[in-house]
């Protein structure tokens, strides 16, 4: 398994092509493994990488019941960002940003961060002066951030000027230079490659149908592939997260819904970075490829459908014409839906526990793709030490019973509302 | 798009509606402990399946509908009043 | 390919003008741009996407992969028009995409050459993910911005779309999706049962593949047919007749999504169609063969030449080779042959065609060369030879290759069912070797799809389908739907295919023609271990332009099995989303755009505001009156002197948007007591009191006033933000926790204009301006509540303050607000009455310490407010269990103080965040925030609120308020959050 570089691809074409190996290895599961993540996606093949990697931990299965980065780290609309106020989240998310500018390198894999900058729109005062709230905070975290008046939103985003006279004039953004795109598969695929370098096995096709207990302790998985036995079970399955936990009798502070994603055809760049309204649900960037990718809210009911429903996509393509109404003549290539494990404060799960073996990574509402290094990292941590890691140590489950939520929005405990 | 048959209204279209809650809980009493007031407010049991759930007609009759609905394929297989109980469940308790 | 114009096809000969990258061209008036173009011989229409090969006319239907073109110019262009679909306009203006300077010549081609010369491609999948990774920096700042230049397809217009959409909400009992053959059957068979019908087609024309076929003598009857039934269905009154309407998703119950473009003012309609039944006739799509050049301008579908020369009498070249692996393409070399086109050779791979279509090629003098492939298409821009081989009998390679000139190449690998629109929501489709594609396999709920949508060909036998499912459809819903005369001619549906899913052949063999995906990418793919569907999709982008892998999945699915020595079958599919078509957002959006997105919220005195010359802020949906400036005033001075001459005289403000809330019922008290932290049952008739309240969690929800008008009436008023979540709080709260209260919420919000009139002169000057009524401090205390009337407008006014000065609360029937509001401005001239805007509202509260939505910002408990001891204990409310908990009860969380600029006139910026060090930096303490800040007349110093850790216990400590984001840190002195009249005297004088 070569490195891959420039001096690679070219000795692989003069060669047809024909020499590539796998990615990564499609080893049959063992009877046993010292931590068995359950979740083929960005967040459990990064746990498994820095398992590997930081904790010298190489024993260990991802189990996926279907392909790997089929779930969110495949469906989402790929901003990467840490413009958090609470001092439970940014810390968490600014570490994050570090991983992802050296992703590339670290992984051998171009998983193309481009860091465009995401820019949140203010279209009053009031809402200029929560934006500088949280930009405040963010530089006294050591964070990014730049406030910026109307103009300045209208030189970075052109494309918002023919809005600017409409029904929510822009009155202001706050901008977080630092935050930007990723390739969505490729952050899957790189961690996959990588953590398969370092011994992981990548087990996909093996679904996990029940735990393996003995006395009061998770001692492995029953999957469709036979009973794999393992010391400790690390749960990393954004929206199915209660699922699996209902096979322990174990409920979650969690809802899970559907949030919907929307991609154009290819067009001439004409959106920089990834921009937010301030007045509607939505939000915008445009891919390498040309296509405008972005999103609005979730569709706010309970489902495990990966498929929404017209009045949110009606309500996501109007904010969006509403901000910017040059997309108007521009036509929509496809519309996908992806299941987000809400949490009660719209803030993450990474915990030990409450079952001696188990351990927790949910709870990502759909702000996951972004945290997928970190949580990776940090859930990797907390599972080699049996306990938090500084960066992730308020994401606890007891504390909704204790009252130390990490509620960024303000929404209260109303998952739909995160 | 979903279609929820408002027993004041008829069958309406979705955008007339908001989701509520988890129609399976019910709210502790006065005096209950903490614990079990925390096991109402955070915890749920997010079936895959069929889900009680309240639905607010909020731009019809203003009405909060208790409706069963498939988490899985969103089809609508009952909907009543907060405190009516589908056909098959009056059944079972009587 | 050198097209020409033949005849008339079914076109008239009427002329249009129309032009091509600033060349004049003549169309005829039906032509679609991709036919005009092949009329006026033009090959190169554009770039592809990736390797910006040469891109021509493929099609004459929405699977084209190649002609995407921009139509028109300016705010009005439509950038990857497929020129297929686009009805030549008179005048249009249409341009090639992705190419510079010209599509002949296109200098971006260079990735083609370097991939061309080396066996393999250095670009071949997922080359992306292998390179451009050092230095770091280098991507975003180098590799990144040139690879975005030259990706994407059309520019897009940046000015406002100047063109109207329409939404159409629509009702029907059978909706048809597809207007061939089949679809006009079903309709009209439905028709019969008078039940509601709409039948739908994206072509400018019904008919589907029966345009295909030639009029000629041999065909009169069967377009006779076809005329006759758009006749008959359009006679009936009770069917909706849809052309140039793209149907493009299905949704949870049967909701249909559909585009229609419309000729006149408004350019597209977008359906939305409640449809009980749902027949899905949409047809099938052929497949490409896959050999070296297969993208070449001139390789053309089969039947999209064969429509080409039918329908609009344009020849796809002039001289034509067929290559095929089934039947059904055989009759385009029947028809150029016997229009005077010649067939060069008809190539079929496979080894034994039928006797029959043998003997017609024969008859014809067509060449036919079986057991043969065409490994290469050869010529500079367009084809202008083929190279043809013999195939192996295991059709594992191919033996020395003979060239055959011709100047188009009509093609046909199969056919491939529309399944999409009935895999959206129902059951993913499932393979039938039989005809090598994909077929419905498990029908959806009140769907049928019917011939050509679930693999049957055949004309009759498709008929027959169609209104068998009309018929069914029909009788679900208790009608029954009526026969229909076929048309006497059949068309066979038999494709006696056999699968040739790539030629053993070296050379460039696109699968998704508008990617540039290739055989070779697949086969890599594999390698490297992207063996799921999924997988090779992504990381090839097979499939994901934008004609959503019609022509490209099957032949891509096929060559997956190949390599991974499976069947189709167990390799599957990947799943279908929305929009099968692309679509216009602008549809979408329909009228729902601008001021129409979210419609502005008025007050009932709204225009006098604007008469007077009000400055207005964004507060949610309403846009406030924010000051009112004299002239040359800047805001603060505006404000400044506003708030002043509320402490000094008198002035009034608009407070309307408050939410107001109307609670009846034997059960109200007890009802408030739950939802508010403190006690209402005690309130007398015709007193008012401020409440608090929490969500369940324990967290503050909301305040405001409620007073009592009755022993079994309250009159609550909310923040204006809360109006709609506290009222279905209450709602919910009512009808599913306590049901055995009764009692009923109503929202009067818009029933009821207020205006808060406040300052020393507030009681005179009503007093003045309603004379009958009792304003006497006796008659009508602090918190009382008086009912008066005036010129039939009922009065209902509170003695309330949220300034600090004596103030009242005048509520009056929206209607007539502004009059109330005028005449107190009238009665008020005398002690120099001003309106005052929200900019002072917010000075005299925070001057007053009162807290808004800037304090109350979802996160703050009673304490954090220090208001803990409004709380009752002699009963239970909402929030109360759960603010007990140990977060809540923190004694490390901020609490609400008040702040003064130490130097007065240092202005305390809202979002600032309160540190004790000065210039403070990253990683410095953050102790708490600036909530909302003014300056005050009051105390000539600018004053803000905040939230400070342990902050009551700091009054006097001087802390920073830092504001990194423009550098800005000023020293603030933590005091008391009442700065004026903390013991409350003048709102009770």
């Amino acid at each position: 398994m070569g490195k891959y570089n420039a001096l690679n691809i070219a000795w692989q074409a003069l060669r047809g092509n024909k020499n590539w190996q796998r990615a990564w290895r499609d080893p049959q599961p063992k009877s046993h493994y010292d931590v068995i993540i359950i979740g083929g996606g960005g967040h459990g093949l990064a746990t498994a990488y820095y398992l590997a990697k930081v904790h010298g931990i190489t024993n260990v299965a991802v189990l996926e019941k279907s392909w790997i980065g089929g779930g969110n780290v495949g469906r989402n609309t790929t901003i990467v960002r840490s413009n958090y106020m609470l001092d439970g989240n940014a810390p968490f998310y600014e570490m994050g940003m570090d991983l992802w500018r050296t992703m590339a390198l670290d992984l051998n894999y171009n998983a193309m961060f481009s860091p465009r900058g995401v820019m949140n729109l203010a279209h009053s005062k009031a809402q200029y002066d929560a934006f500088a709230r949280r930009g405040n905070s963010m530089c006294l975290n050591g964070i990014d951030a730049v406030i910026l008046s109307r103009d300045e939103v209208l030189e970075r985003e052109p494309a918002l000027r023919a809005a600017d006279q409409e029904r929510f004039p822009i009155f202001g953004g706050l901008l977080q230079p630092e935050a930007g795109n990723a390739r969505h598969d490729a952050v899957a695929w790189g961690y996959a490659r990588a953590a398969d370098q370092l011994g992981v096995d990548i087990i996909q096709n093996c679904e996990v149908l029940d735990f393996i207990k003995q006395g009061e302790e998770i001692v492995g998985v029953k999957t469709n592939r036979g009973d794999i036995r393992a010391d400790k079970v690390g749960l990393a399955v954004a929206g199915n997260s209660s699922r699996l936990t209902s096979k322990l009798g174990l409920r979650l502070p969690i809802e899970s819904h559907v949030l919907q994603a929307f991609v154009t055809e290819p067009y001439k760049p004409v959106v920089n970075g990834v921009v937010t309204f301030g007045a509607g649900h939505f939000y915008v960037s445009q891919s390498d490829k040309g296509g405008l990718v972005f999103g609005g809210d979730i569709d706010g009911y309970n489902t495990y459908a990966q498929r929404g429903n017209l009045p949110v996509f009606e309500d996501v393509i109007s904010s969006g014409l509403s901000i910017m109404p040059g997309l108007s003549r521009l036509k929509l290539l496809r519309n996908w839906g992806g299941i987000m494990d809400m949490s009660m404060d719209g803030s993450p799960i990474i915990d030990v526990g409450p079952i001696d073996g188990l351990y927790l990574n949910t709870g990502w509402c759909y702000g996951g793709f972004k945290a997928t290094p970190a949580s990776g990292w940090c859930f990797a941590h907390t599972i080699a030490n049996d306990k938090a890691h500084a960066l992730n140590e308020a994401y606890t489950l007891d504390r909704f019973a204790k009252g130390y939520t990490i509620d960024e929005k303000g929404a209260g405990p109303y998952p739909k509302a995160h | 798009m979903l279609r929820i048959n408002c027993p004041h209204c008829g069958e309406r279209e979705h955008s007339e509606f908001t989701y509520g809650e988890d129609a399976n809980r019910s709210l502790p009493a006065t005096d209950a402990s903490l614990e079990t007031w925390n096991e109402y407010v955070y915890q749920r049991d997010n079936v895959a399946g069929e889900h009680m759930e309240y639905w607010h007609h909020a731009l019809g009759c203003r009405t909060w509908l208790k409706v069963q609905r498939n988490t899985l394929t969103h089809e609508i297989s009952w909907v009543g009043l907060p405190h009516d109980m589908p056909p098959s469940q009056t059944e079972a308790q009587s | 390919m050198s097209g020409f114009r033949h005849g008339a096809g079914r076109l008239g000969d009427k002329e249009i003008a129309f032009s091509f990258d600033g060349r004049n061209l003549a169309a005829r008036e039906g032509d679609t741009v991709a036919s005009a173009l092949v009329a006026n011989g033009i090959e190169v229409v554009g770039r592809s996407f990736k390797y910006h090969r040469a891109r021509g006319v493929t099609s004459c239907g929405p699977e084209e992969t190649g002609a995407l073109v921009t139509i028109g110019h300016g705010a009005t262009a439509e950038p990857n028009a497929r020129a297929t679909m686009q009805l030549v306009t008179p005048g249009m203006e249409v341009s090639s995409q992705n190419c510079w300077p010209s599509p002949k010549l296109d200098l971006l081609s260079l990735n083609n050459v370097i991939g061309s010369i080396l066996p393999g491609s250095p670009f071949a999948a997922g080359f992306y993910y292998k390179t451009f990774m050092w230095p770091a920096k280098f991507w975003y700042s180098f590799y990144e911005p040139t690879i975005r230049r030259a990706a994407g397809m059309g520019k897009v217009p940046t000015d406002a779309d100047p063109d109207v959409y329409d939404r159409v909400n629509s009702f029907t009992d059978v909706a048809i999706v597809g207007g061939g053959s089949a679809g006009l059957s079903a309709a009209l068979s439905a028709a019969q049962s008078g039940l509601r019908v709409v039948l739908m087609d994206e072509h400018a024309e019904f008919g589907g593949q029966l345009l295909n076929e030639a009029v000629n003598q041999g065909n009169l009857e069967l377009e006779q047919w076809r005329l006759d039934t758009i006749a008959a269905l359009e006679a009936a009154d009770n069917v909706t007749l849809l052309r140039k309407t793209i149907c493009w998703g299905r949704f949870d119950g049967n909701t249909l999504a559909a585009h229609e473009i419309v000729d006149g003012k408004v350019r597209h309609n977008y359906h939305k169609i409640q449809a009980k039944k749902v027949i899905i006739a949409a047809g099938a799509i052929e497949r490409p063969l896959v050999f070296a050049n297969n993208d070449k301008p001139g390789v053309m579908l089969a039947s999209g030449a064969r429509k080409m020369l039918n329908h609009y009498g344009v020849a796809a070249g002039k001289t034509m080779v067929v290559f095929t692996n089934n039947d059904s393409a055989y009759q385009t070399a029947f028809d150029y042959h016997d229009q005077g086109v010649t067939v060069s050779a008809v190539v079929d791979s496979r080894q034994k065609p039928s006797a029959q279509l043998l003997a017609a090629c024969m008859e014809r003098g067509i060449p036919v060369q079986t057991q043969s492939v065409v490994t290469k298409a050869k010529g500079w821009h367009g084809v202008r030879s083929v190279a043809v081989a013999d195939l192996a009998a295991n059709g594992q390679s191919v033996g020395q290759t003979r060239s055959i000139a011709c100047d188009v190449l009509a093609h046909s690998g199969g056919w491939t069912p529309q399944v999409q629109m009935a895999a959206h929501g129902g059951t993913p489709p499932i393979y039938d070797n039989q005809i090598a594609a994909f077929v419905v396999d498990q029908q959806a709920e009140d769907t049928w799809s019917v011939a050509g949508a679930e693999g049957e060909f055949g004309l009759h036998a498709g008929i027959d389908q169609a209104v068998a499912a009309a018929q069914a459809a029909c009788q679900a819903l208790g009608a029954s739907g009526g026969d229909i005369s076929k048309p006497t001619q059949d068309i066979a549906g038999e494709l006696n295919i056999q699968p040739l899913w790539r030629v053993p052949a070296k050379g460039k063999q696109l699968i998704d023609i508008q990617h540039d995906v290739t055989s070779a990418d697949i086969v890599q793919s594999h390698l490297e271990g992207f063996v799921s569907v999924e997988h090779m999709k992504r990381y090839t982008t097979l499939g994901m332009a934008n004609d959503q892998g019609r022509t490209s999945n099957v032949n891509a699915l096929a060559i997956m099995a190949q390599c991974q020595g499976q069947s189709i079958a167990e390799t599957g599919t990947t799943r279908f989303r929305s929009p099968i078509a692309p679509v216009s957002m602008g549809g979408i959006g329909g009228r729902e755009l601008g001021e129409h997105f979210k419609p502005l919220r008025r007050t009932p005195m709204q225009e006098w505001h604007e008469r007077r010359g009000a400055v207005f802020v964004e507060t949610g949906l309403f846009r406030r009156a924010q000051y009112y400036p004299l002239a040359g005033e800047t805001i603060d001075d505006a404000y400044v002197r506003e708030t002043a001459h509320v402490r000094s005289k008198v002035a009034m403000c608009d407070v309307s948007t408050l939410g107001k809330i109307e609670i009846v019922g034997p059960d109200a008290a007890e009802f408030l007591n739950r939802v508010y932290i403190n006690m209402f049952s005690t309130l007398p008739v015709n007193k008012a009191r401020y409440g608090v309240m929490l969500r369940e969690d324990g967290i503050v929800f909301d305040d405001g006033t409620t007073s009592r008008l009755a022993e079994d009436r309250y009159f609550m008023t909310t923040t204006t933000a809360k109006a709609g979540p506290a009222l279905a709080h209450m709602e919910r709260c009512l009808e599913i926790d306590w049901p055995e209260l009764k009692v009923r919420v109503s929202s009067i919000s818009e029933r009821w204009a207020a205006m808060a009139v406040a300052g020393p002169q507030a009681r005179a000057t009503l007093q003045k301006a309603f004379p009958a009524m009792d304003f006497s401090n006796e008659g009508f205390p602090f918190m009382g509540v008086v009912h008066g009337e005036h010129n039939g407008a009922t009065l209902r006014v509170l003695r309330l303050s949220f300034s600090g000065e004596m103030a009242y609360e005048v509520y009056t029937e929206a209607d007539h607000g502004e009059a109330v509001w005028q005449h107190i401005m009238d009665a008020g001239a005398d002690f120099d009455i001003i309106p005052y805007g929200l900019e002072a509202l917010g000075a005299l509260r925070i001057e007053k310490g009162h807290v808004t939505g800037a304090e109350l910002d979802g996160r703050v408990t009673l304490g954090d407010v220090n208001m803990e001891g409004m709380a009752s204990k002699k009963k239970w409310f909402v929030g109360k269990n759960l603010m007990q908990r140990e977060g809540l009860q923190d004694a490390e969380r901020p609490r609400l103080v008040g702040l003064k600029a130490v130097n007065p006139n240092e202005a305390i910026q809202t979002g600032s965040i309160l540190v004790t060090e000065a210039n403070a930096g990253a990683g410095a303490d953050k102790q708490g925030w600036v909530s909302s800040m003014t300056y005050s007349p009051e105390l000539n110093n600018y004053i803000a609120l905040g939230f400070l850790r342990d902050g009551p216990n700091r009054h006097g400590e001087k802390i920073y308020a830092a504001y990194p984001l423009k550098g800005i840190n000023v020293e603030v002195e933590v005091v008391s959050s009442h700065f004026v009249d903390p013991s409350n005297d003048r709102v009770k004088g």
